[in-house]
């Protein structure tokens, strides 16, 4: 477990996908209004790999235009967008950058 | 080969900052944008919190300007740094609580660190001469290139032609014949330039796009630090103080009294940080209370609450008043008459 801490400490928060490769990570920009909550994703995602996914769970009904803009204009893919319990959910896929 | 040159943008999400990164990305450059983050952006957060609002269509200008232009675009978050350049601004105010100078030095120096930590080689803004009354005029042009750092790396595209050429022309990475001499406060160049470049839709061209320049905020931010007795401020100051009547019957202690329903949702969030007052047997508004009321000052804020509610013309009102710490209390209140809320009291 040490060894695997110390060799990807960044992934010890996220959970694995089903082959194993790519991570899923939360991020919560609940309360934040817009650009905050898109800063915040920009920031995460900074620190992930492509074909990680990050799930962003915001209150500021912003986001609905604002993270699928950013991630068009970043090359990242949104891969869904949802409502649950007054939040608002965006799935993100990251994207090489390019 | 020639070496691929790189400039970083400024983008304000307005017209003039949209043209100037399309007039270089016109010349082959590799452009990306930059945007930062004050804290008193207009953009964005009331249109978030007031239900009245959110029936427009709502987008983040400075993201729908990159996605025009098909650059990047970076999203700085300057709230801690910048309130440095609000406090204690070298070149003084404008009009309101606005150091635009001082805030166009500071965003430069920073486009400029970040250029510098990802090898590009000038920046770009929408600067025009004569355009602002404080920011753009022909003496502080060379004020905000030398004090920023960025000298001549700084590249105002469209009035470059008005001014000695920068590095970036001198070099011939860009043409300076391809460039701009647009001045003043006439926005009809502009708009003939995003026709020619086939942008509509974009953000009004005269807007501001900064609460420090508004009169109203100024006022609230300046009662907001008298009330405290220091200039300190953080994020949630910033956002409450865009939201809601603000009224001040005391030096030590203010209201703020929610004027629809978007506005009450958006002030629950912060029930547990102040005291806050609703009426119970009418419909009204929710009041967060910032600062250490007596008993007295209790009864009159639940009377300025009663007095925003339904039961404004009723005899009696029942206002709850509840503690960061939980506790509660029930206040039976006459409601404030109109000319009983004193003038003076409106922040």
């Amino acid at each position: 477990m040490g060894n695997f801490a110390s060799f990807a400490p960044l992934r010890l928060c996220g959970e694995w996908d089903l082959f194993g490769i790519n991570m899923k990570y939360e991020l919560d920009a609940r309360r934040l209004f817009c650009p905050m909550p898109v800063i915040r994703t920009q920031d995460r995602v900074a620190q992930l790999q492509p074909g990680d996914l990050l799930e962003v769970v915001a209150s500021d009904p912003g986001v609905i235009n604002d993270i699928p803009a950013w991630c068009r204009i970043n090359g990242h893919r949104v891969v869904e967008t949802r409502e649950e319990n007054g939040d608002i959910i965006v799935l993100i896929e990251v994207g090489s950058g390019e | 080969m020639t070496q691929q040159r790189k400039a970083v943008a400024l983008i304000s999400g307005g017209l003039d900052s949209l043209l100037a990164a399309k007039v270089i990305l016109e010349q082959g450059i590799h452009v990306e944008g930059i945007n930062f983050f004050t804290g008193f952006c207009v953009e964005g957060h009331t249109h978030a919190i007031r239900k009245r609002d959110k029936a427009r269509p709502k987008r983040n200008n400075a993201l729908w300007s990159a996605e025009q232009l098909g650059i990047k675009l970076h999203i700085i978050d300057i709230v801690e740094e910048y309130k440095d350049v609000l406090l204690n601004p070298k070149h003084g105010y404008g009009a309101n609580m606005n150091p635009c100078l001082d805030c166009k030095i500071f965003m430069v120096h920073k486009a400029l660190e970040w250029a510098q930590k990802n090898g590009f080689d000038f920046i770009i803004t929408g600067e025009v001469i004569g355009q602002r009354p404080m920011s753009q005029r022909k003496e502080t042009m060379p004020v905000v290139a030398r004090e920023s750092g960025a000298e001549d790396r700084l590249l105002r595209p469209l009035c470059a032609k008005n001014l000695p050429p920068t590095l970036p022309e001198r070099e011939g990475w860009v043409d300076r014949e391809k460039l701009y001499n647009f001045s003043g406060r006439n926005r009809k160049p502009q708009m003939a330039l995003a026709k020619q470049f086939g942008f509509e839709d974009y953000a009004s061209p005269a807007g501001g796009c900064c609460f420090l320049t508004d009169e109203a905020y100024s006022r609230k931010l300046i009662d907001l630090w008298k009330g405290r007795g220091n200039r300190e401020y953080e994020m949630d100051d910033i956002m409450l103080l865009k939201v809601g009547r603000h009224i001040r019957p005391a030096p030590h202690y203010k209201l703020i009294v929610s004027r629809e329903e978007g506005e009450n949702n958006f002030l629950l969030g912060y029930r547990k940080q102040f005291i806050h007052l609703f009426t119970t047997s009418h419909p009204g508004p929710l009041a967060l209370l910032d600062g250490e009321p007596s008993e007295a000052d209790l009864e009159l804020a639940a009377r300025i609450v009663a007095r925003y509610g339904k039961g404004r013309t009723a005899e009696q009102v029942t206002v709850e008043v509840h503690f960061p710490d939980g506790e509660s209390r029930t206040l039976e209140v006459t409601p404030l008459l109109p000319h009983e809320v004193k003038e003076e009291w409106m922040v």
